[in-house]
């Protein structure tokens, strides 16, 4: 028993994968290490660009919400926003990639080393997400690489967009001492569609400086002091008639100390601090309209334990951030408190709601608001049988808000005659268990499956609350709503996995039912015609709540056969996901993934690899009210890789297509299609040596 | 490799990314915004318009040219110039500057209209029910082709009748005539407890609609010329006539930070674009632009004037003279 739950504690903190095939992504914590996680390389592969969803979205139910080649949230299961948690070294990621689509990701997946999909009781260790946990784990997540000179260095450049990219990652250490140094630039021009026409601002810059110091004072303490340094700069391919372009940086700062108690129950502690500061300016015609940050400090205790039976994890955390935004034209240097004359606050607003009959404002569209949670979470395992296993996870949360509409011009500040709580103090709590259950299989008795059921509550975050203003990258307005509730869903996971000799087959699906979901719809008039707002004529949104059911599948099998070896090295393979996401009126909900179906083949013979792959996106027929029609597409891609060793040393060629048949491509998850459709033909040639 | 020779290289490549990435972030350090000359960043203000500071206690005297940021010391420009009008300029006393007065001067030359903006340094004691002679005002400024230049007072001084100057003046007040009967007009409608600061509307836009009247000119659709009238409480109303009355076309706007304007003579109004409107308040210091993107006008920026000038002065008077950024008939 404490072998299997040395094992999982190995794989938790951080032992990566050696995963070569694409396998369902359904975690529920106690799965082999191979189905738990993806290394980067892997996913690589498949990736349709440099985003965290192009990276993700060639596994089964997962999409990548685009918004030009800069911006790809993932969108798992219909899932998407604040209902995916993403993780970097253990702590959450501090950027605004949830509040917006425009918002990229702070993080360059490229540099990972591995990229897990944690879901059901599992990800509850973290947070309870109807979409479950990224958690993306680079170098720096082990204090203590393999002792002496470690190094790796890539670098590729493309066809449409042309583009570059190169990172590196060196590692000196000895038992006592360790010393990490990491570097990423990756630029790309604007790319051009399938029907040749170049993407306006669509250039994406990134670069990334990380840095770790490790010290092992005994074999029992680790520390380390680490740093990441994150930059993109880059355009949104929208329709307004000058450029729109976004400025993201994220400065890390953290510090973790892990500790080996003497053999006891406890197994490892973990402490970990971390201070982040994030910052995003939007530009447009050169002008900063728009400016986002977020400084977050974050402690967490983490606790490894095991008993006869039981063994887990248990996490204590308290994360205290701010959050600003600052909308004024040409005047969003930095983020300043606003004068106050004396008058009565709010009074433009309440002009609007008279002559307009909504509260319409054009200043600082969110109060600099003060959050504080305080997170407990367990996730707890026991074997019920040798092949049988039950997993449980609960996290609990409480919050804290204080909104300070200081920073908004009086004459936009939220009236108190409408509303006298509007800025009051807020505590919320939510909590959220998970159950699973999960049968190993043994050679003889296939199939393996997993079941889990989730109960989730997921509170409203600051701008679905606060959120009253035109955001100029979506070219949007749109209407918080401070009365919102929280957000409650029963998730229902299966995973089926059956082998027979050389035949594989994966069966997922999944039904999330959710109470009060939080949703943006647009607004239109009593008379049908859709409402724009009284400053840009832009569309007007409303945050809203409503029940709504999500469910869908997917189906793979795979066939290996040996192919002029002994061992099997070709492999085959064919891909079907479905979903549907509607409301209590069972009216389709927007932007949901149209239905797809892939086949593909590999082939891997001494040093040499190749991949083909075929997918088919449906046009997209479950469409929201007033929602236009996606048209479907075909998307071939290959892969091609030759390896070297030579003593300690290996070095990688490869090369890359991707819409070889250079097809005009829309995503309908993305709020961009018509602007910024998805890139024609590119090819990537890239090197990779590892010392 | 020796474990040296991989150290170097590795570490040359680490560096690389590692000081683009730090490099990289300078974007959101800019310089100070009134550092212009060397920063990409913009103030954003509309182009094509000269803004014309005065400091009424230090008689600090700026233009500001708002397509290429530079700042010019009016009163240094007429020191060192050998140019009579330039040196017109020239603010030798304190005591004389009241406010300015806008004059966009419509005249025939050659056969042709134009529109030749220009403004005045009326003396204190001007009040705009006040036909205008050389007594009232200090200097008249314009642009002498490129360069701003100034007609002193005196040059006006019983004008010998069916003269240039005599005619100029007959003109300027024909256009103090239609100022005082705009503020009549608007007063008259204005909400009650609202007392008006200033009226006006755009004599670009009233020009083209006198044309097209005329028939001499291309109808472009800009709608009613709109009427904008500045209250003493710092509130913006927009009116349009409508069958001979003045109607109010949508709510009024709030300027940030006004509580009274305490002198309406040293309030501006002038024209940013066909779109909108530049307003300066000196209690508050700020430059308001209020446009509208064919939907309400609102107050789309602000900018405070301190950058504008050099530190530490303050402007008590401000006049604009351009036509603001371009004349845009598609509405892009």
């Amino acid at each position: 028993m404490r072998k299997l739950a040395l094992s999982m504690l190995a794989l938790l903190s951080g032992m990566a994968s050696a995963e070569t095939e694409l396998e369902t992504i359904t975690v529920f914590g106690s799965q082999d290490e191979a189905q738990q996680s993806k290394d980067t390389e892997t996913l690589r592969k498949g990736a349709k660009n440099a985003t965290l969803g192009g990276y993700l979205d060639s596994l089964p139910n997962v999409d990548s919400a685009t918004y030009g080649e800069a911006v790809g949230r993932p969108v798992i299961r219909g899932m998407s926003g604040y209902r995916i948690k993403i993780l970097h070294n253990d702590n959450q990621l501090s950027d605004l990639s949830a509040m917006s689509q425009d918002h990229a990701v702070a993080v360059a997946p490229r540099a990972s080393e591995r990229i897990e999909l944690l879901k059901g009781p599992a990800s509850l260790l973290y947070a309870a997400q109807a979409g479950g946990v990224i958690k993306i784990s680079d170098a720096l997540d082990a204090p203590f690489p393999e002792p002496g000179l470690k190094g790796e260095l890539s670098g590729d450049i493309r066809s449409n967009a042309e583009s570059y990219g190169m990172d590196s990652h060196i590692s000196l250490a000895n038992e006592h001492w360790a010393l990490q140094l990491g570097g990423l630039t990756q630029e790309s021009d604007p790319y051009q569609s399938g029907d040749g026409e170049t993407i306006a601002d669509s250039d994406v810059n990134t670069d990334q400086g990380q840095l770790s110091l490790g010290w092992r004072p005994n074999p029992s303490s680790e520390l380390q002091i680490n740093a990441t340094s994150l930059e993109k700069d880059y355009g949104i391919p929208n329709a307004t008639p000058e450029a729109t372009r976004i400025n993201m940086q994220r400065d890390d700062l953290g510090f973790k100390y892990r500790y080996l108690p003497s053999p006891l129950w406890l197994d490892e502690i973990t402490l970990d601090l971390l201070s982040s500061d994030y910052l995003h300016d939007e530009t447009e015609g050169g002008r900063k309209d728009g400016l986002f940050g977020q400084e977050q400090q974050r402690g967490t205790i983490d606790l490894m334990w095991a008993t006869d039976d039981w063994w887990g994890e248990t996490r204590l955390s308290y994360v205290s951030s701010e959050l600003k935004v600052c909308h004024e034209h040409g005047a969003c240097d930095g983020f300043d408190e606003a004068s106050r004359s004396g008058t009565h606050l709010g009074e433009a607003i309440e002009q609007y709601l008279l002559t307009r009959g909504l509260p319409y404002s054009h200043g600082h569209p969110m109060p600099d608001t003060q959050s504080k949670i305080w997170q407990a979470s367990t996730v707890a395992q026991v074997m019920l049988s040798d092949s049988h296993e039950l997993i449980t996870g609960i996290n609990w949360q409480s919050r804290q808000l204080q909104p300070d509409p200081d920073n908004i011009q009086e004459q936009w500040v939220y009236p108190t005659r409408l509303d006298p709580d509007y800025y009051d103090e807020r505590n919320d709590h939510s909590l959220s268990l998970s159950f699973g259950i999960d049968k190993q299989a043994e050679v003889a008795t296939p199939p393996s499956w997993e079941i889990s059921l989730s109960y989730l509550e997921r509170l409203p975050s600051v701008d679905e609350l606060y959120w009253n203003g035109f955001h100029h990258a979506t070219d949007s307005y749109i209407f918080g709503n401070s009365e919102l509730k929280k957000e409650q869903s029963i998730n229902f996971d299966a995973d089926l996995t059956f082998k027979h000799e050389s035949h594989q087959i994966q069966f997922s699906t999944f039904y999330y039912r959710f109470w009060d979901y939080i949703y943006q719809d647009r607004g239109y008039a009593e008379n049908g015609v859709a409402l724009t707002d009284p400053f840009h004529l832009s569309q007007v949104w409303f945050t809203r709540q409503t029940d709504a059911e999500f469910f869908g599948g997917s189906l793979r099998y795979e066939n290996r056969q040996a192919l002029l070896s002994v061992e099997p090295n070709f492999t085959f393979w064919g891909q079907i996901d479905l979903l549907r996401a509607t409301d209590r009126d069972g009216k389709n909900l927007p932007r949901t993934a149209p239905a797809s179906a892939e086949i593909g083949v590999q082939f891997e013979q001494l040093d040499w690899l190749a991949k083909l792959s075929f997918k088919r996106v449906a046009k997209a027929r479950n469409l929201a009210p007033q929602e236009e029609e996606t048209p479907g597409y075909n998307w071939l891609s290959i892969y091609l890789q030759h390896n070297w060793r030579i003593a300690e040393q290996e070095l990688k060629l490869w090369l890359k297509g991707e819409n070889l048949l250079d097809e005009f491509a829309q995503n309908h998850l993305s709020v961009l299609k018509d602007t910024a459709p998805l890139p024609g033909r590119q090819i990537t040639a890239g090197i990779d040596w590892r010392f | 490799m020796k474990h040296t020779s991989k150290l170097i290289f590795a570490s040359l490549l680490c560096t690389q990314a590692f000081l683009l990435a730090g490099c990289g972030g300078s974007s959101n350090n800019d310089s100070p915004a009134n550092d212009l000359s060397t920063n990409e960043t913009t103030l954003g203000l509309p182009e094509e318009m000269h803004l014309i500071m005065l400091n009424a206690l230090s008689g600090a005297y700026y233009s500001f040219d708002s397509t290429t940021e530079v700042r010019t010391d009016l009163n240094e420009m007429a020191a060192t110039s050998q140019d009579s009008a330039v040196q017109n300029l020239q603010i030798t006393d304190i005591s004389t500057i009241g406010h300015y007065f806008h004059w966009a001067d419509f005249r025939v030359a050659n056969n042709e209209e134009l529109l030749d903006m220009k403004y005045l340094l009326m003396v204190p004691d001007y009040t705009l029910s006040d036909p205008i002679n050389a007594d009232q005002f200090v200097h008249l400024a314009h642009f002498h082709g490129d360069q701003l230049a100034a007609h002193d007072a005196e040059e006006f001084r019983d004008p010998e009748a069916g003269s240039d100057k005599a005619a100029a003046l007959e003109r300027l007040n024909d256009v103090v005539g239609q100022q005082q009967a705009l503020e009549e007009e608007i007063s008259e409608v204005l909400p009650n407890g609202e007392q008006l600061c200033r009226a006006y509307v755009d004599p670009y836009q009233q020009f083209e609609l006198e044309q097209v009247a005329e028939g001499e000119g291309d109808a472009h659709d800009h709608g009613a010329l709109v009427h904008f009238a500045l209250t003493e409480s710092g509130h913006v109303y927009f009116f349009a006539e409508h069958e001979g009355v003045l109607e109010q076309t949508q709510g009024y706007v709030v300027l940030d930070d006004v509580v009274t304007i305490a002198d309406c003579n040293r309030t501006t109004i002038a024209r940013a674009s066909d779109d909108g409107i530049l307003i300066f308040v000196p209690d508050t210091q700020l430059l308001y632009l209020v446009d509208s993107h064919g939907a309400d006008f609102h107050q789309h920026s602000t900018w405070p004037i301190s950058l504008l000038m050099p530190e530490g002065v303050s402007a008590d008077l401000l006049a604009v003279i351009g036509s603001g950024s371009e004349h845009d008939h598609d509405h892009e």
